[in-house]
């Protein structure tokens, strides 16, 4: 994806966004479905590529749990590790759907991210929407 | 018993599973925007699973990987356990013979423990003579594995592909049973 695509620009905006209003965010990576990275923050090239997969791998993991046992539609996944949480968040929009990772350590409350990060989420669907 | 469906994308790992499979199919497939990779709608992100029932109770687990090597780090975790592998090449694809190369490395314990099947589809008209680029490089490695030619579309062909990979265990079992 080039470095000046609307897309990539819109889903760059969201993630300064997020870590100018959530503290503790030490990473962020925003990648297609299929693993593709499309924009991160806090992180390098090589690490990113490997957040997208990764994300994509549990996004797609959880999704077939969801179906399987019939749990309606998977909204996002939460990792706990001792000094914080990994935060994996579908963005749903009629054109493409994305998948948002978030990792924050422990100076965040738990709910506080929840919330930020599902707004997140929703402001680039909306975004996307409007490309 | 567990065996892995290996293989590049698009080489027909989850229509295997999932033609095979005594039970529906259990997939993770997503939007494929690598189009230039292979021309298909979908890929798999994570895994597929399915499962074979042998009727006395037993079951043959099926895993299949995600191609792609951005997905390798699926692949140590899915290969745990896993008796053996069943490795899906597209014949018709210019870098098919690049492929084997990558997975014998890539599933290098399997491979020289003799767990490993080859099954080669899409083929040309003369099958047998377009196999052998594929015995040649596993000579070189010295390694001695199967190399069928497989339709993954047609049960009785992955169940083929199947059978050689729990026949080349027994023979390894007996083989270490002779050694005690």
């Amino acid at each position: 994806m080039s470095p000046t695509s609307p897309l990539r620009s819109i889903c760059i905006k969201h993630l300064k966004s997020l870590s100018e209003t959530l503290n503790g965010v030490r990473m962020a990576v925003i990648s297609s479905t299929d693993g593709f990275p499309i924009a991160m923050l806090d992180i390098d090239l090589a690490t990113g590529r490997k957040a997208a997969a990764m994300s994509a791998a549990l996004d797609g993991l959880c999704k077939t749990i969801v179906a399987e046992f019939s749990l309606g539609t998977l909204e996002g996944t939460v990792l706990e590790y001792k000094e914080g949480l990994a935060l994996c968040r579908q963005v749903r929009s009629e054109k493409l759907n994305l998948v948002l990772l978030v990792i924050v350590d422990d100076h965040v409350t738990y709910g506080h991210a929840l919330w930020r990060i599902k707004s997140v989420a929703h402001d680039v669907s909306l975004s996307i929407e409007r490309l | 018993m567990k065996i892995l469906f290996i293989g590049p994308m698009g080489a027909g790992k989850t229509t295997a599973i999932t033609v095979v499979s005594d039970v529906p199919a259990v997939t993770t497939e997503a939007l494929n925007n690598d189009l230039n990779m292979k021309a298909k709608a979908t890929t798999t992100v994570a895994m597929d699973f399915g499962e074979i029932n042998l009727g006395d109770g037993e079951t043959i687990a099926l895993y299949g990987i995600p191609g792609q090597k951005r997905f390798s780090f699926m692949w140590p975790i899915l290969v745990e356990g896993a008796i053996g592998a069943i490795l899906l090449l597209d014949g018709s694809a210019d870098d098919s013979q690049e492929q084997l190369i990558i997975y014998l490395d890539a599933f290098f314990e399997l491979a020289k423990r003799g767990m490993l099947v080859i099954g080669v589809g899409r083929l040309p008209d003369a099958p047998v003579k377009a196999l052998e680029p594929y015995h040649d490089i596993l000579r070189q490695r010295g390694l001695a594995l199967p190399v069928l030619t497989a339709d993954v579309r047609i049960r009785q062909s992955v169940l083929f592909l199947v059978e050689s990979l729990i026949a080349s265990a027994e023979v390894s079992q007996l083989l270490a049973r002779d050694h005690l």
